[in-house]
């Protein structure tokens, strides 16, 4: 069951992504309409952050192509924002919550100029909206995990994108916390952005999310929520990997076969 | 792949090892000395009748020498090993005493009773090594070496006595001379300054007042204090001139002509001098006699 | 004392220069050496300030001149090399990075010894003074060339200041800083190169020996002391000068000193001394902070003690003997005296012949403390749904942090108890 749309936000097409030739993700193909709230759903291994990371240009691909907005990353790089997982940085690091916000508007001021008074300003809204105002000087490493990725997502927001990809915003965040963000985030779809999620938890999808992919190194589907969110695609996705793909991935990767000619 | 591998480590180990060409085809005594000093006065005493080789050439320093593999297998092949002594090769004593269990190794210093030493330090033991730049002291332990050399080589003996007693006079009159030169020198300005401590012999003996930068080795260090203190002095002296030397960096030195200059006091380098080594071979400087008089010449043009 | 005001005035032209000189060449590594820190990339500042000798060798032998225009430039080379080494055999052989560091700076330095030695045994080798790079002739430095360090001082701080929120981001976040189109890879290589290139310039002082420490140890000392990365460089670059200051008075005061190592001790003091004092973070601060805490649990204990004895007749202000109080509460006997003595002092006892007895405020604060305790027993075996025998020795350790503020709190949620589950009464 994949849904295709007219002018998609993102489209993936024939997308493989291998890690020492071995396949990833194999052949992902689907579109993701404008303006939706939309999660990545599968267990674990089955390549959710490799999909937006690869999106991200983070990784390479060895085949297919990734449109968003239908132009290529390096033209609309202002227009998308990335949330990555909290554990992939030292949270030891000498910053501020301020600090790291700030970083979110990198883009909007350029390599070689300074921050202004105006950039500032906008982060501290940013923290504002995310419930962390009162923590713009703390010091990282102080804050719990729900405060961190509350400082991730702020940090994203203060790009100002249309697109969002965010990786596990959940994950280890309290309950009252992911409360908030949820909110936050279906506030910003109804203003007409959109944000792609990988989500850890199947109970929270459905009602979290108005589109879902259901991802298993394969495409299993993807499309409105009401559709996809059935009994048996999540038994095909949840249920263990095809043993003739996951055979043939091991082949490719003990003989470091190219795969693509 | 593994093959190639093997061959070219194998061909790396060979070529790293020197190959010494005959030395004993001639059927002569091969004498091999540490310090060319030594190797100039060896020679003179046996003249053709043994080869002798330094391991050392001009512009080495013996006080951080490191004896490498292919020295080793020459030493292998010496008859006899002739070394400085007073622990100058600070850092060959280790082979030196290995090899001493397997033929004759003698220090030139042996030759020089205890009590003609520069003391540095009573209770260590530790004497001054430069015993060559004082020519009467150096005299002394040539004679001794003639003696040693003859009771090994016996059948030289005659040649070996015969050669020293013109040497032997030639550094009678070069003693005599070095002392004439350096009385010529105003005493206040009779100040000898260089990188080391190696020519404490030579200001006792021709009654100049000497200095050095680093210590009696070169291996130690100096720090800021020597240099201002040097520097200090130099100006209040006003010391005409301070000298290089020809196995030793001239940084340190160097460094005070800077602080001189900064005090507003020009000072220049009056030459570089032959402390541990010699000359290049082949030139006046590359012998004994040559060097000391090369050294006295420069000292004196500079500091009269 | 004189030689100390002879030194600080800088009167010695060669002490002018040394000082100058050091704190120069030192000054770029202690802030490039700060993102390395940070980045994890301690160690290869390490390698890098080893590969360095058989540059310098290389260059002395094809050149035959010692002029640090040709030699500098050669340890550059070989220095960089190494990195990209390092680099190259991490990501594409199974040697993880730390290997391919300890490969790659052996080997080089190895290479270097060699070329060294055989230098040596040239004539012309001696008088290099080449060795004088294994541990820096800082004694050594001229006048003349702190003009050439001052601008390649200038020249690295500036390219730092430059790209400063950049670096900040990269030594953060590399992922997202690629996701929003920084330049990861070219920023990365500026400032490896200006690592470099500190590392090349700062040898002169230290030498490659002991070079790695004028990168990272002031930046471990800075550590401590702040958590913003601003001050953090600038705190780097003052500890520098100062040991730079220190070292070189050493030096200046002791005969054969040599300037290069003592600078690194001196440093390395302030990282130790950093650790250990730092406020907040330090080693020391926290054992006095567990020792404060001790000795508050202590006094509260007593007080606690002596408001129960007297809840048992209902008369708080009766004198107790020390006995009547151990036999209520066991105490460590060689710390309550001068816990008694504290309180005393402090208000909250009166001691007399017979005993020790509760102030006033004794009374109040005693009675605080076993309110708190009960609340908070009330609060287990609510919320948690303990039994009434397992929350009181979770009571015992909070009864002393709970605030004012979380007091009311909990009331308020307990709706105003009056009894804990020991059906004891809860002191207004």
């Amino acid at each position: 069951m994949i849904e295709h749309v007219q002018n998609p936000i993102l489209e993936i097409h024939d997308l493989t992504v291998s890690y020492s030739k071995r396949p990833v993700l194999w052949n992902i193909d689907l579109t993701i309409p404008k303006g939706v709230l939309a999660g990545i759903i599968g267990p674990n291994g089955a390549g959710k952050s490799t999909l937006i990371k690869t999106a991200m240009g983070l990784i390479p691909k060895a085949s297919g192509y990734i449109k968003l907005f239908d132009q290529d990353l390096e033209q609309v790089r202002k227009k998308v924002s990335y949330v990555p997982q909290r554990e992939s940085v030292d949270w030891d690091f000498p910053a501020s919550a301020l600090d790291v916000v700030l970083m979110g508007r990198y883009g909007h001021v350029g390599i070689f100029k300074s921050l202004r008074e105006a950039d500032k300003e906008v982060a501290l809204e940013c923290l504002r909206k995310v419930g962390m105002e009162s923590f713009a000087d703390r010091q990282i490493a102080q804050l719990s995990g729900g405060q961190q990725q509350r400082v991730f997502l702020a940090r994203a927001l203060a790009q100002d994108a249309d697109l969002y990809f965010m990786d596990e915003p959940f994950a280890g965040v309290d309950a009252s916390t992911e409360k908030t963000i949820i909110a936050l985030l279906k506030e910003m779809t109804a203003k007409g952005k959109t944000i792609i999620v990988v989500h850890h938890d199947l109970n929270s999808a459905d009602e979290y999310f108005d589109w879902i992919l259901l991802l298993n190194t394969r495409l299993v589907a993807s499309g409105p929520t009401q559709k996809v969110f059935t009994k048996e695609l999540l038994q095909k996705t949840y249920g263990g990997k095809l043993n003739i793909l996951s055979s043939v991935g091991d082949l490719l990767h003990n003989e470091q076969f190219p795969n693509r000619e | 792949m593994k093959n190639i591998v093997y061959i070219c480590s194998l061909f790396f180990l060979f070529s790293c090892t020197e190959r010494t060409t005959g030395d004993k085809t001639s059927g002569k005594p091969l004498i091999i000395t540490t310090t060319g000093m030594i190797a100039d006065a060896v020679s003179n005493l046996v003249g053709d009748s043994a080869q002798v080789i330094a391991l050392m050439g001009p512009g080495v320093d013996p006080h951080l020498y490191k004896a490498t593999q292919g020295d080793l297998e020459r030493l292998q092949k010496a008859d006899i090993i002739i070394y400085n002594g007073i622990h100058l090769e600070g850092k060959m004593s280790e082979i030196l005493e290995k090899l001493s269990k397997k033929k004759p190794v003698i220090a030139m210093g042996d030759g020089i009773s205890k009590d003609k030493l520069r003391v540095l330090d009573k209770d260590a033991m530790i004497y001054d090594p430069h015993i060559w730049f004082d020519v009467a002291l150096w005299k002394e332990a040539v004679d001794a070496m003639s003696k040693t050399l003859a009771a090994k080589y016996p059948q030289l003996a005659k040649t070996i006595a015969a050669n020293k007693v013109s040497y032997v006079s030639k550094l009678d009159s070069l003693h005599a001379e070095v002392k004439i030169q350096m009385a010529s020198i105003p005493v206040k300005q009779r100040v000898l300054i260089t990188a080391h401590d190696a020519f404490g012999y030579f200001g006792l003996a021709y009654e100049t007042e000497v200095l050095g930068l680093q210590g009696i080795s070169t291996v130690s260090d100096f720090g800021l204090n020597n240099v201002t203190n040097l520097v200090n002095l130099i100006v209040d002296r006003k010391i005409k001139s301070v000298f290089t030397e020809t196995s030793v960096s001239d940084q340190s030195i160097r460094a005070v002509l800077d602080g001189c200059r900064q005090k507003g006091y020009n000072i220049s380098i009056g030459g570089s001098l032959y402390s541990d080594a010699m000359g290049d071979a082949g030139t006046p400087e590359g012998t004994y006699v040559g060097m000391v008089r090369k050294n006295v010449h420069s000292i004196v043009e500079a500091l009269k | 004392m004189t030689d100390l005001i002879r030194f600080l005035l800088l009167e010695d032209p060669n002490v002018r220069t040394v000082v100058i000189g050091t704190i120069l060449l030192n000054l770029s590594a202690s802030v490039v050496g700060s993102f390395a820190f940070l980045q994890k990339k301690s160690l290869s500042g390490d390698a890098v300030a080893h590969s360095i000798l058989p540059g310098i060798c290389i260059a002395f032998i094809i050149f035959q001149t010692k002029s640090l225009w040709v030699l500098l430039p050669g340890a550059f080379v070989t220095g960089w090399l190494s990195l990209y080494l390092v680099d190259y055999i991490s990501h594409h052989s199974k040697l993880k990075q730390d290997t391919a560091i300890a490969v790659v700076l052996s080997v080089f330095f190895a290479i270097g010894i060699i070329l060294l030695t055989y230098i040596q045994h040239t004539g012309s080798g001696a008088q290099s003074g080449l060795d004088s790079f294994l541990f820096g002739k800082a004694a050594a430095l001229l006048e003349q060339d702190l003009i050439t360090y001052g601008i390649i001082s200038i020249l690295v701080i500036s390219v730092t200041v430059f790209f400063f929120k950049e670096f900040m981001l990269i030594s953060f976040d590399t992922a997202y800083a690629a996701s929003i189109g920084v330049p990861v890879r070219n920023l990365q290589l500026v400032l490896t190169t200006l690592t470099v290139i500190a590392i090349v310039t700062g040898i002169q002082s230290v030498g490659v020996v002991l070079m790695s420490a004028m990168l990272i140890t002031p930046a471990v000392a800075a550590r401590y002391w702040t958590n913003n990365l601003k001050r953090l460089l600038l705190l780097a670059v003052l500890f520098n000068s100062l040991a730079a200051i220190i070292g070189a008075y050493i030096s200046y005061r002791y005969p054969s000193m040599p300037t290069g190592p003592w600078i690194v001790l001196v440093i390395s003091l302030f990282a130790f001394a950093s650790i250990l004092f730092a406020p907040k973070k330090g080693v020391v601060y926290s054992m006095y902070r567990v020792f404060k805490h001790k000795s508050l649990i202590l006094k509260e204990n007593i007080l606690k003690a002596l408001y129960q004895l007297g809840e048992q007749e209902n008369r708080f202000k009766d004198t107790h003997s020390l006995n009547n109080l151990l036999a209520k509460r066991r105490l460590p006997l060689w710390q309550v005296y001068p816990a008694l003595y504290r309180l005393m002092f402090e208000g909250y006892l009166e001691h007399t012949k017979e005993g020790w007895a509760l102030t006033p405020e004794g009374i109040e604060r005693g009675k605080r403390i076993v309110r708190l305790h009960r609340l908070w027993e009330m609060y287990l075996s609510k919320n948690l749904l303990l039994a009434s025998d397992h929350v009181h020795d979770d009571a015992e350790t909070i009864e002393h942090i709970l605030t004012p503020e979380l007091e009311a709190r909990l009331e308020k949620s307990l709706n105003f108890p009056t009894e804990d589950p020991h059906a004891s009464k809860i002191p207004r």
